[in-house]
């Protein structure tokens, strides 16, 4: 009943809770929280036992791969979704007590959160269930394209097509936005962990070596490309060989990273040119003008531009900062949520 | 419009600063140093060769928004092997941030109705509403004397007169079956309350000193029975003549049931709508007079030791009676 005042104690929060970083954005005072979606979970044995959070966020993401038996290091979203709920409500938690100015009252911040547009009722239902249980007053559902396409600075209210593809940890958001609303959404659960996982895959079949997460995260950083460059990198990595058994150094190239990378890039490819096949002809039209625009981690991929504009023959461009677009674009709904209803989600 | 007010900022800028090398120009030295067309150029951004033309001019206008100017002008760098970082930069300057994309239309669209939809609103009428009630219950007690009486016997006297109001009110519905055809009469005499109508002994003194005399005189009838012939032309012939005769009068068109009882007894009696206008028990020597809408459904106990009356006629409760209880409806 008192929900609106709740507002003079709290302050309201944007969060893109993505697969692989959660981002905070507070009302006036912009993004105050980019942390890799991981937490570390220590689990204690003896006469005391219980579970305690030993981190969150990028010290966590620090222990993946390397913790012992006792630390359970955790991404509790998969696919752009909740696969642990109470994790996921706990790492919100603490996302929300680490931005909350106030000691005096605990946080109970109204929450725009944003939802991958594939995602079903339930998935959304334990997203906003989740921010409900980490303390929020209030949640509002947003979805990602539209998030994207606000932070990315397409004209969305005009009455012109925009297209934006989102490419995030967990999945690629396809959208096609007019007056406000969406056109089209498409999703396809393939994003940059698809991308690692493909590299982990590519260099175990061809090397023989078994290397990480992070390993595989920092090669697609360094050297993965998705179109033929004309300059090729090499890379040094470490693994272990899986017939040995013992840790080993290789080179590895752009070229072949490349390679690893076709069959989830192609995936998105398709997933674009599906939602061009199912825009109607006159947004068409706007988007054979202006072109689409890449957000989301993915953009950072070298030259994936350049591969989605030989595959469309459409002008694509890299949004400004793609990593935080959809935490800016949530912010900007959030500081004109109580005048826009037409960009927020149902359930 | 607000665009087109920034290009048309931009390209008074560029005209205002022509010792730095425009963004545009940039790209074209660029273009040119690499040995490209503006068609190859055209070909790799798989832009028309109008757009790249219009990069190279700076001409903003023929672009879409800003965000495609940056992202044209990042790749197009990139082809000719520029750094798009200062050009970035240079862009910042001249093109203003994106502008307010979410721009909310001023008309205020016209809502649908929706369920629920409207919860702060609502909340807040909740308590706005709230404290008026409180600030309007501050107010009534500090205009309110100290002295409460005033203020009940103001609240009786509503009471009294609603009471009155409503009886009327469901008088006439009973009107076209009742016997007599009283319709343009008053019910009940004006000034009197129902109880006084029901009992109305209660309200004529007169009657007070001449029942006990007809109990005190003799236990039999004839007293009564012989004043009934007598006073038989007047509407009410039970009733003495009264100060208050008008209401009598009044009374006088409800059929009129009276009992005088020699044994102590218990009696109900219903109206037509099986309402109980009476359910006593009364003392021996008592007398009891009733008036109601007909037919009256009766029920007395121990019937040898009551006399009824109706309309001034004595009725016989033998027939009617089984064991010591006579049932029987007057018309």
């Amino acid at each position: 009943m008192f929900g609106f005042l709740s507002k003079y104690f709290s302050n309201d929060l944007a969060i893109d809770l993505g697969t692989a970083n959660t981002l905070i954005y507070a009302r006036s005072q912009g993004i105050v929280l980019d942390e890799p979606s991981v937490v570390a979970i220590r689990i204690e044995g003896g006469p005391n036992a219980k579970k305690t959070i030993q981190a969150v966020g990028k010290e966590a993401k620090e222990m993946l791969g390397k913790a012992p038996g006792t630390i359970n290091v955790i991404r509790p979203m998969k696919d752009g979704v909740i696969a642990d709920f109470t994790v996921t409500e706990q790492m919100l938690k603490q996302f929300i007590k680490k931005v909350h100015d106030s000691k005096l009252f605990s946080p109970s911040p109204r929450i725009i959160i944003c939802v991958p547009s594939g995602s079903t009722q339930v998935e959304r239902r334990a997203i906003r269930e989740s921010a409900l249980g980490a303390g929020a007053s209030q949640v509002y559902l947003i979805e990602e394209p539209m998030a994207a396409a606000i932070g990315a600075g397409l004209p969305v209210s005009d009455a012109t097509g925009s297209m934006v593809v989102d490419i995030g940890g967990g999945t690629t958001e396809v959208g096609v936005i007019s007056l406000g609303g969406m056109v089209y959404a498409g999703s396809v659960r393939v994003g940059g962990d698809k991308l690692d996982e493909a590299i982990i895959n590519y260099i175990s079949r061809n090397y023989g070596m078994m290397i990480g997460e992070n390993t595989a995260e920092n090669i697609k950083k360094n050297i993965g490309s998705a179109f033929p460059g004309a300059e090729v990198k090499e890379m040094e990595v470490s693994g272990i060989n899986k017939a040995e058994g013992i840790p080993r150094k290789f080179t590895i190239s752009s070229n072949e990273i490349l390679e690893a990378l076709t069959d989830p890039l192609n995936q998105i490819v398709s997933a674009v040119k599906s939602a061009l096949e199912k825009t109607p002809p006159e947004l068409g039209a706007d988007i054979a003008e202006r072109g689409m625009v890449l957000t989301g981690g993915g953009a950072l991929l070298r030259d994936l531009d350049r591969l989605l504009m030989e595959e469309t023959g459409l002008p694509v461009v890299v949004a400004d900062e793609p990593l935080t677009c959809v935490a800016r674009g949530c912010g900007m709904a959030l500081e004109k949520m109580d005048k826009l209803a037409s960009i927020f989600a149902s359930d | 419009m607000s665009e087109q007010e920034n290009i048309d900022n931009v390209v008074a800028e560029q005209a205002a600063t022509p010792g730095e090398v425009s963004v545009g120009e940039q790209l074209r030295k660029g273009r040119e140093a690499c040995g490209l067309q503006v068609g190859e150029i055209a070909q790799t951004l798989k832009l028309g060769p109008r757009q790249v033309e219009a990069l190279e001019a700076g001409d903003w206008q023929g672009l879409p928004g800003q965000t495609f100017v940056r992202g044209f002008v990042r790749n197009y760098a990139r082809v000719v092997q520029l750094d798009p970082a200062p050009l970035m930069a240079q862009l910042d300057q001249v093109l203003a941030k994106p502008a307010d994309n979410l721009a909310v239309q001023d008309m205020s669209p016209a809502a649908m109705p929706s369920a629920g939809g409207a919860g702060t609103r609502r909340d807040r009428m909740v308590v706005l509403v709230g404290a008026g009630l409180v600030v309007l219950a501050v107010l009534a007690s500090l205009a309110m004397p100290g002295d409460l009486s005033a203020w009940r016997e103001g609240a009786q006297a509503l009471l009294d007169s609603l009471g009155r109001q409503e009886q009327p009110a469901a008088a006439p519905a009973n009107e076209p079956a009742a016997p007599g055809g009283a319709g343009s009469e008053p019910v009940f005499p004006p000034g009197s309350s129902p109880q006084q109508v029901m009992f109305p002994q209660a309200l004529t003194p007169a009657e007070g000193p001449a029942a006990p005399a007809t109990a005190s005189g003799a236990p039999a009838g004839p007293p009564v029975e012989a004043a009934a012939p007598a006073a038989a032309p007047t509407p009410a012939p039970v009733l003495a003549p009264a100060p208050a005769r008008a209401p009598v009068a009044a009374l006088a068109s409800l059929p009129q049931v009276r009992f005088l009882l020699d044994k102590e007894s218990w009696i109900e009696v219903r109206d037509r709508d099986n309402k109980v206008i009476f359910s006593q028990r009364l003392k021996s020597g008592a007398e009891q007079t009733l008036s109601g809408q007909g037919p009256l459904s009766l029920t007395i106990g121990n019937a040898p030791g009551v006399r009824l009356f109706w309309h001034g006629q004595a009725i016989d409760l033998v027939p009617h009676t089984r064991g010591d209880v006579a049932r029987l409806v007057l018309e």
